[in-house]
């Protein structure tokens, strides 16, 4: 169900392939000469990071498909930060939550153009976000894939990250406050800086912005959490009903335990069904799932934060792509974006403001 | 922003197009542009009718927006906002939404005041109001399909 652009035919003998190849030898392989590079493939999805499945073989022997993730050249989620990846996959390679075999990586852009990670080839299907009504797997079990996804994101919540260095790579540490404050300006202030070059008013965002400083919960910093920050369909692999790898990671970052299920339950992930939260539960089916899986109670004013929250990072962003000069493809939903995601974020403020558990 | 994005992104399309053209290729990237432009194309034509009146029931909102922001500043003893005089419906859109904007700052450089929460609370619903507006347009969009 995902979408390729197959480069089979290409020859792979440019500079940047053939320092793949060598890469490829010396660090997957631990071979003295390059792997000969078969095929490759860019999926379609994804508006950031560069993917390819790449086929190689050694000594003309079987082939072998791994996954190439490069830093794109730029993006709005720019710095991209190979490091991030990389440190997350191997911290969580030792917990239950299912993350691709990290094979190598490296920042030198001078093998393959840019930074990138080679991660092993996983198995199974992804089906779009957009499309997931039509997987027979959702029309069969939906409840049973939310549920799924909550195991899974309760294993997440479990991880110690204070044990480990990972607070560098995922914006660092601090109470809840201090996080959110920290990411509501690391969108800001590149949409500040586009606004003044082109000489145009953003007070729609400006006011969500301050709106989620002034508004940030009240958490102590032991209380966070890895939080994935686009969990969903798309970026999960399954085998039958079961998660076996969770994909992109670009957006992790420590934040509260409400955080990642206010992405679930944001409106803008419900449009066309209101009443089911991430495409597969009810809220009522959601709270119960993460209660028996995570032990934690659902607070619900916390949970419309974070959907604000993440209303307001999905809302920058698509301004920010429509203030391009040339998009890297054109899209036409991103001109509808902001004003759907403008009127569903002030009506869910307008909701909070006035003590209602709505979402 | 929408109305100046309408166009630009046609533009962009029509450039999209034009490399297409030279390139002379077609993969799956190219196909799924291609379609997406075709359906931007489908969309703009969809909304034509109602853009111009749109822009002008949103401006009027914008304007109804300053007028109260004026009022809270003056109520504090504090200069109006600034305004210029712009009547090119394009040209007046984008002014109100920098005048806005650069009030909003002003508020929220006082963001500790009573005064100023009431203000941005206004401020919320009137930006909401317009926002709606707006959406006639990507909503009649978004049935496009």
């Amino acid at each position: 169900m995902t979408e390729h652009s197959s480069d089979d035919d290409a020859s792979h003998a440019g500079p940047e392939w053939a320092g793949l190849a060598a890469f490829l030898g010396r660090e997957v392989e631990a071979i003295d000469g390059p792997v000969e590079i078969v095929a490759s493939e860019r999926p379609l999805g994804g508006a950031s990071w560069e993917t390819f499945f790449v086929d190689y073989r050694v000594d003309r022997g079987a082939n072998r498909r791994v996954v190439i993730r490069r830093a794109p050249a730029t993006g709005p989620m720019a710095p991209y930060e190979v490091a991030k990846d990389a440190m997350l996959f191997a911290v969580l390679a030792d917990s239950d939550v299912p993350v691709p075999g990290l094979l190598a990586w490296t920042e030198d852009a001078s093998i393959f153009e840019r930074p990138f990670l080679v991660a092993s080839w996983v198995e199974g299907e992804a089906p779009d976000l957009s499309q997931v009504e039509r997987w027979p797997r959702w029309q069969e079990n939906r409840v049973g894939l939310g549920e799924e996804m909550i195991r899974c994101l309760a294993a997440l919540q479990r991880v110690r990250w204070q044990a480990t260095d990972l607070a560098s790579v995922l914006g660092g540490a601090g109470d809840a406050r201090t996080c959110a404050r920290r990411v509501v300006d690391r969108y800001l202030e590149p949409l500040f800086h586009d606004a003044k070059r082109l000489d145009v008013g953003v007070p729609i965002w400006r006011e969500i912005g301050a709106w989620l400083r002034e508004s940030a919960p009240d958490l102590a910093e032991d209380e966070l959490v890895i939080v994935h920050g686009d969990y969903r369909f798309g970026n999960l692999i399954w085998q039958d009903d079961e998660i076996v790898a969770v994909l992109d990671w670009e957006r992790a970052l420590l934040g509260g335990p409400m955080q990642d299920l206010g992405f679930l339950c944001m409106p803008l992930s419900r449009r066309r069904q209101p009443e089911i939260m991430g495409k597969v539960l009810s809220f009522d089916e959601l709270a119960r799932a993460f209660e028996k899986e995570s032990g934690r109670a659902i607070d619900f004013a916390q949970l419309q934060y974070y959907a604000v929250l993440w209303q307001f990072l999905e809302g920058v962003n698509t301004t920010r792509a429509l203030l391009q000069e040339r998009a890297p493809m054109i899209l036409s939903g991103v001109l509808v974006q902001p004003n759907l995601i403008a009127r569903q974020t002030l009506e869910l403020i307008d909701h909070v403001e006035s003590g209602r558990s709505i979402l | 922003m929408f109305y100046d994005a309408l166009g630009s992104l046609v533009g962009q399309a029509g450039l999209a197009l034009g490399e297409r053209d030279a390139r002379g290729s077609q993969d799956a990237r190219d196909a799924r542009e291609l379609r997406q432009i075709g359906l931007l194309l489908r969309r703009a034509r969809g909304v034509w009718p109602l853009l111009f009146e749109t822009l002008d029931a949103e401006s009027r909102v914008l304007e109804g927006t300053l007028d109260e922001l004026d009022r809270a500043f003056e109520a504090q003893g504090l200069r109006p906002v600034d305004r210029s005089a712009e009547t090119a419906p394009l040209d007046r859109y984008r002014d109100l939404e920098r005048a806005i904007d650069r009030a909003l700052e002003r508020l929220l450089e006082r963001a500790d005041e009573e005064w100023s929460t009431t203000a941005r609370r206004a401020l919320r619903a009137r930006l909401a109001e317009a926002a709606q507006v707006q959406g006639r347009l990507t909503d009649a969009m978004l049935a496009i399909r």
